[in-house]
């Protein structure tokens, strides 16, 4: 099979994205799909996605945001398609499965985090862990400044009633 | 400190503590970087994003573009694309119709099935052949069935298996009914499928092909099916459950 002629600045750019944001790319997805696997999964696929689509990336400094952004996209396609398991199918140990098992979170704020509702949770992803601006959270999710403050509020507040923060 | 913008930093510096030793698999990211570089650019996008009229309202003009390449030409090639089978190691199982329509069935898988590696051929060794066991296991309505499929034999050259450490799939693919089945009826199934004791649901990928009476993606109608599992290299044990209920 005749091989593929060798392109040194896409493989550089490959490497770089896989490398600076690889990690930061499968946490993300963790947070959002609770299942390594699947987070996996969604990085596989986000990034072929925003390879095929690289060119269209008009200012290099947005290359973080762009890139979480099509991730985060991905995992809400992935929770759409996401077929339901019957649970009396589902063995006893994997159905009283701890979503967040593969994190050192206190029980605290994974119930915190698995009783906020998607659009909630997926704002504290890109506001808090990934610390979006208004704006680059707005853009990513195709809603309006205002109603990512709100969301943000909305989820502070529940997230208040439950967690405690450890570090005071 | 405003309280919200405090809470906000405590949440994220917790979340990104606890995250910091989840990393990729060295092994993933070589495959991961070969599929991107594999991968070419979308020409369209190339093309949409360097003029810039096109660029200023790239919005409008890409979403009537993908509509229109949807309806031309991407859906009648993946619906002839779905017949295909997935390339790479298949373990197939064989599900037989259920007999007199609905009640216990058999799920007969073959006891030894043999397995190939994607397209390439394998030079001077041995077939692999896979295991599957129970060899048979009788289904009723309700309840469930493992089958577990272990493999012997050589290791398939990598570059012609190796899909990704995660990127393990299951299709579906309904099969004709031999005539002698008769008109069962109907009996719908759900599947269970787990991965190394974990259970993974429906991975990307997944192909389900049902008769277009059924559009639930979860529901099977009653019939035969082959269920294709594409393993990563690295792993050569995999369980199916198929549960089968009224």
């Amino acid at each position: 099979m005749a091989s593929k002629r060798p392109d040194p600045v896409a493989d550089e750019l490959a490497e770089r994205w896989v490398g600076l944001y690889g990690d930061l790319a499968l946490r993300t997805a963790y947070l959002f799909l609770r299942d390594r696997g699947l987070a996996e999964d969604c990085v596989q696929d986000a990034f072929i996605s925003a390879w095929r689509a690289r060119f269209s990336l008009r200012d290099p400094r947005a290359e973080r945001a762009w890139l979480m952004t099509i991730v985060a996209n991905t995992a809400r396609s992935h929770l759409r398609r996401r077929v339901p398991v019957p649970t009396d199918t589902i063995p006893a140990d994997l159905a009283a499965g701890d979503p967040y098992a593969d994190l050192a979170l206190s029980t605290d704020l994974r119930r915190a985090l698995d009783q906020l509702p998607f659009d909630q949770r997926e704002v504290i992803v890109m506001r808090v862990y990934l610390d979006l601006s208004v704006e680059e959270t707005a853009r990513a999710l195709k809603v309006a400044d205002g109603t990512v403050k709100s969301r943000l509020s909305r989820a502070l507040e529940a997230l208040r009633q439950i967690w405690i923060p450890t570090t005071d | 400190m405003d309280p919200d913008d405090r809470l906000i930093e405590e949440l994220g510096g917790e979340l990104r503590h606890s995250l910091a030793e989840m990393r990729l698999h060295s092994e993933f990211r070589e495959e991961l970087k070969h599929r991107m570089l594999a991968t070419p650019p979308s020409r369209w996008r190339r093309w949409l994003g360097v003029w810039p009229p096109i660029a200023r309202h790239r919005g409008a003009l890409v979403g009537v573009a993908v509509a229109a390449i949807a309806l031309a030409v991407v859906l009648p090639l993946a619906a002839s694309q779905n017949n295909q089978a997935p390339r790479g190691r298949q373990y197939l199982v064989m599900i037989p119709p259920p007999v007199n329509g609905g009640g216990a069935h058999p799920a007969e898988v073959a006891p030894v099935i043999p397995a190939s590696c994607g397209a390439a051929a394998i030079q001077g060794a041995a077939a692999i052949q896979l295991t599957v066991t129970p060899a048979q296991a009788t289904l009723r309505p309700g309840q469930s069935a493992r089958f577990t499929v272990s493999e012997t034999g050589v290791a398939c050259p990598p570059a012609a298996t190796i899909t990704g450490p995660s990127a393990a799939g299951l299709s579906i693919a309904a099969v004709p009914q031999p005539p002698s089945s008769g008109n069962s009826a109907p009996v719908k199934g759900s599947y269970e499928v787990t991965w190394t004791g974990k259970s993974i649901g429906v991975l990307r990928g997944t192909k389900l092909a049902t008769p277009a009476a059924s559009r639930t993606a979860a529901r099977l109608l009653a019939g035969a099916y082959e269920v294709i599992l594409r393993v990563p290299h690295s792993s050569a044990r995999v369980s199916i459950e198929i549960t089968i209920s009224k």
